[in-house]
């Protein structure tokens, strides 16, 4: 089932220009997009790491070796952001991708205009910008009993709730925002694979008798493997550094319950000017989130290629 | 026969009830800026808009330089949509399919620097387009930097490793060049995929709104984002041109998003991989 | 083929590499030469923004080698762009805000000692100027002095048989207020809460403002000396969980912002809310128009300025702090006679004809050319104006201006990492005051090693 036959790379011959030969294009291919990257990616990133070792002053910073990432360890502030960050992944990325494939996989079994109508309306909030989205959000997570949320909990005679002010609640309160915010981006990615498994796969299956779990276990998933993969990395990337929607709704309160790495960061860099400790914490903060990704690319990526 | 049909109306109706929960902020957003309530301090969201009237939207556009931030966004989102498009997919296509030495380190170096966060590279990427490159307030400032996004290699990667190799192989056997085989075989095929990357960094850059607000400084280079912040917040009391300037935030993109859609239909069947 | 692939790739690279235009920085020289200065300010208030264009142009008919670029910054995002360009070297010449060590502390903020003349000096109001200096250093020029009060509804205050006149004028206490709030508090005619007194749980102002009225200035005095660590602290914390547990001040507080608190005080939830300018006298004053005209739906709403109660014990102070441009240099210094231009610029975007900021905000004037243009043509209310005037005497200035940057930033840090989340904990009712005191006092010693 699976056409297995990628380029293996072949052993270099004859020197310099067969190996031109072989790989040149592929290397033009990157070229445009890592010269980019180097200027205004790479030395950007360079810099901060340098910078991580220094107290940064714009007129010139002063070497103080492992002082920033010496401090940082000793922050009850970072380990808490570290924990609510993790709390906040764990609770995000994995519902919201079963979210996404369970919505994705409804559409599917639709008719092609139902199919059309529903991948535009749920991609739509996308289209609206965090402060609109926030605004709303605040209106429905209104502390008093004329708050949105409070007024469904009053029908079913449940007390208000101080949603975004007390610690119990608040970090919750920002992830039932988030599971409940645009999935629409997956949505039409895993469309577009779901698309592309081909008819004779599940007939093949059919012709088997092969149960719907089945085929779900041994088809559909599978060949969904890059897709979810992708949303994986991408959605850990994001939720790693989350970071608007704690800005607009509780700046990191209350006492620090909300309070991420991403807006640990920003306060450092931008209410402190401490950018050298930023710049630590921003690296191992990506340490983290390389360390994650590498496992779900070992995970994942391992039986993706045919 | 008779339970799939049953089957399908329950994921029906459950697909209605989240796209409803979904799509309630921008309803609120459409029915706030069709409501003429001037200076009323907070929003107060309601189901039922009451007497609909288009004075929000004559108030934003004579207040503010709209017409003019609408262009600059669509110049710089589309110019930013071309080339993410090409770079991105003659990137992830070379790391998909042209194994070459060195592609797996090179795309981890690539995607690593995604996980540092923008706060932290701010600073240095201003110091060089300001004081260095002197670039400021200028379109190339605010293209530049994400002219091609490591993200978008990353999707195009994950979607050309999902495209037959065997087509690869039959053009080579003709003896066509790479770059032939990319432009004739590959993006016909990937069409799907390009739409689907076309409208992601297309609503991306349009909604980008923190690298603009930095690097520009005059009204005219203000993209829609940048100037919509500057005006909800001259204006904050008026509610009803907020939502009217936020709807026409939106719009460009919406109408993009049903002009294209078709492609993620159609282009898929076509692009089919024969198992 | 092939060929034309390669050649279609390096074009399209070419293209995008090396589309960079180029634009420079000036290098003035002598007062005739060509220079531009760049100008970053928000709009102060409601027709600043045209103001300062008209003003703007009329500079550059007398001054033709000189260019003015403005931008108007919105209050929630300018900040940081300011922030990043400081840091980047880059700051503009001018820039609205008031003057922070922070800034001095980049070494970028321009001294203006060399051009005070004595005709400057001596045309700002006793005590003005200082609003604008960090250690005695005159950094900027302060276009109008900010105070907070709290901000009371008439209707309310008067159906309950506050005498907020005399309030205005004598200040009121602790105790005071305790017995007016308890009248306050109750329901509005529509059945919802109405409480005495509404504050918003993310900002610091209100302990800031009690505190201060409790005999210490800031979570520093001006020597630097740390001040939340006794008694005092923990009366003030007491008496704000006291108003919680009496029902006066609203048990959701922790999770009400600024707009909200607003919002109930526009529906006539709150009698009072904690933070007020006196420029909501002419802002509410403008609703009441609208409402009239039957744009607006609403209760009218008639404006209040009070003082901040006092403890029994303590002397009552006004929070105040200066706002006007600072100059700034940047990192690739453009010399003597840009510095010169920048100040001549912010002179003229700081004299009589600019008194109009102070003017329209309701606020006292802070020079004596502006008293001079505006007089007679003030607007707010009468009753507002005084009440402002009253409170300006008790103004206690920012202890931020005494103190060196490492010092003021150590403070800042405080405030944002340990004040912060235990107001909130005090309001969400998660700590109690003593808890509360107590963590003050362990880390300020350890931030402060006092």
């Amino acid at each position: 089932m699976q056409t297995s036959v990628s380029p293996t790379p072949r052993p270099r011959r004859d020197g310099r220009g067969r190996f031109f030969r072989e790989y040149g294009w592929a290397y033009l291919f990157i070229l445009a997009p890592v010269l980019l990257f180097l200027v205004f990616t790479l030395y950007p990133v360079a810099s901060a790491f340098v910078m991580s070792f220094q107290q940064y002053k714009v007129m010139g910073s002063t070497w103080i070796g492992l002082d920033n990432y010496s401090r940082m360890m000793t922050d009850d502030v970072f380990w808490k952001s570290i924990r609510n960050t993790v709390i906040f992944t764990l609770a995000t990325v994995p519902v919201n991708i079963v979210i996404t494939f369970v919505l994705a996989y409804l559409i599917f079994q639709m008719k092609n205009k139902a199919q059309t109508f529903f991948k535009a309306t749920l991609y739509l909030p996308a289209v609206a910008s965090g402060v609109t989205i926030s605004v709303v959000w605040l209106a429905i997570f209104d502390p008093t009993d004329s708050g949105l949320l409070n007024r469904f909990l009053g029908l079913l005679g449940i007390d208000p709730v101080i949603w975004l002010g007390q610690s119990g609640t608040a970090l919750f309160s920002l992830i039932l925002m988030n599971w409940l915010g645009s999935h629409g981006a997956g949505i039409i990615l895993y469309l577009a694979s779901m698309g592309g498994i081909p008819k004779s796969l599940y007939e093949a299956a059919d012709i088997d008798h092969a149960s719907g779990w089945t085929k779900f276990a041994r088809i559909t998933w599978p060949l969904l493997k890059p897709t979810t993969l992708y949303l994986l990395v991408t959605g850990i990337i994001t939720s790693f550094q989350v970071f608007i929607s704690v800005y607009l709704m509780t700046q990191g309160g209350p006492n620090f319950a909300t309070t991420t790495i991403a807006y640990l960061i920003y306060q450092t860099a931008f209410q402190f000017y401490e950018f050298g400790l930023a710049s630590a914490q921003s690296f191992v903060l990506a340490l983290l989130i390389v360390i994650v990704s590498v496992l779900q690319f070992k995970a994942f990526s391992s039986d993706v290629e045919y | 026969m008779q339970s799939k049909k049953i089957m399908l109306a329950i994921a029906a109706a459950l697909l209605l009830a989240w796209t409803v929960l979904t799509i309630v902020p921008l309803y609120w957003m459409l029915v706030g800026s069709l409501q003429d309530s001037a200076a009323s301090a907070s929003f107060r969201p309601s189901m039922i808009p009451e007497a609909l009237s288009l004075a929000p939207y004559e108030r934003f556009f004579a207040k503010t330089a709209a017409w003019r931030w609408l262009f600059n966004s669509l110049l710089v989102s589309s110019v930013l949509t071309v080339t993410n498009v090409f770079f991105a997919s003659l990137a992830g296509y070379a790391f998909a399919k042209l194994k070459f030495p060195g592609s797996n380190a090179i795309f981890w170096i690539l995607l690593s620097t995604m996980m540092i966060p923008a706060q932290v590279t701010l600073i240095p990427l201003y110091i060089l387009m300001v004081n260095t490159l002197q670039l400021q307030d200028t379109y190339t400032a605010i293209i530049l930097p994400t002219a091609v996004s490591v993200g978008n290699i990353f999707l195009m990667k994950q979607y050309m490793s999902s495209l037959p190799t065997s087509l690869i192989h039959a053009a080579r056997i003709d003896a066509c060049g790479e770059f032939r085989i990319f432009w004739k075989v590959i993006l016909p095929l990937a069409k799907p995929g390009l739409a689907v990357l076309a409208i992601f960094t297309f609503v991306a850059s349009w909604n980008e709104f923190f690298w603009p607000f930095l690097i520009t400084s005059s009204s005219d280079m203000r993209t829609i984002q940048v100037g919509l912040a500057s005006f909800v917040f001259a204006e904050s009391t008026d509610f009803g041109a907020m939502m009217a300037g936020a709807t026409i935030g939106a719009l460009p993109m919406m109408i993009l998003f049903f002009s294209l859609q078709r492609y993620f239909l159609q282009g898929i069947t076509i692009g089919a991989v024969k198992g | 083929m092939k060929k034309t692939g390669w050649l279609l790739s390096l074009a399209m690279l070419v293209g995008v590499t090396t589309a960079c235009g180029g634009g420079g920085g000036s290098n003035a020289a002598g007062p005739e030469d060509k220079d531009t200065v760049t100008v970053w300010t928000y709009p102060v208030y409601g027709e600043y923004e045209s103001e300062l264009k008209e003003r703007v142009a009329k500079f550059q008919d007398e001054h033709p080698n000189i260019t003015v670029q403005t931008e108007m910054l919105s209050w929630s995002e300018g900040p940081q762009k300011f922030d990043v360009a400081l840091n980047a070297g880059n700051p503009p010449d001018l820039y609205f805000h008031s003057v922070d060590g922070t800034y001095v502390d980049t070494g970028l903020a321009l001294d203006l000692t060399p051009y005070m003349t004595d005709d400057i000096k001596n045309d700002y109001l006793p005590g003005t100027l200082e609003l604008a200096q960090i250690q005695g250093v005159q950094y900027g020029l302060p276009l109008y002095q900010f105070q907070w009060g709290w901000g009371g509804n008439k209707r309310i205050l008067e159906e309950a048989g506050i005498d907020w006149e005399n309030i205005q004028s004598e200040g009121w206490t602790w105790t005071e207020f305790k017995e007016a709030a308890s009248k306050l508090t109750g329901k509005t005619a529509d059945g919802s809460p109405q409480y005495a007194l509404v504050t918003d749980g993310s900002s610091l102002d209100f302990i800031e403002m009690l505190s201060r009225n409790n005999g210490m200035p800031d979570v520093l005095d001006d020597a630097g000396k740390f001040q939340w660590n006794d008694e005092r602290i923990l009366d003030t914390l007491s008496f704000i969980r006291e108003l919680m547990d009496s029902g006066y001040v609203p048990k959701e507080t922790a999770a009400l912002d600024p707009t909200k608190r607003t919002d109930m005080f526009y529906a006539g939830q709150a009698a009072i809310i904690s933070k007020a300018i006196p420029y909501y006298d002419v802002m509410l004053a403008a609703r009441n128009k609208d409402i009239d005209a039957g744009t607006v739906k609403g209760e009218k709403i008639d404006f209040v300025y009070l003082p901040v109660p006092h403890n029994d014990n303590a002397p009552a102070k006004t929070t105040t702090g200066g706002e006007g441009y600072v100059a700034f240099k940047q990192k690739n210094d453009k010399g003597e006679q840009h510095a010169e231009n920048t100040f001549m610029v912010m002179e003229y975007l700081s004299d009589a004809e600019a008194g109009n900021a102070s003017n329209e905000l309701a606020l006292p004037f802070v020079r004596k050319s502006q008293q001079e243009a505006f007089a007679g043509k003030e607007l707010g209310t009468e009753t507002t104006l005084s009440a402002a005037e009253n409170m300006a005497e008790n103004a206690e200035l920012p202890v931020t201006l005494k103190l060196d940057a490492a010092l003021a930033a150590k403070q800042k840090q405080f405030k944002e990492q340990v004040v912060k989340p235990n107001m909130q904990a005090l309001y969400s009712g998660e700590k109690t005051p003593d808890q509360i005191a107590e963590e003050f006092k362990s880390k300020g010693s350890q931030s402060f090693g006092q």
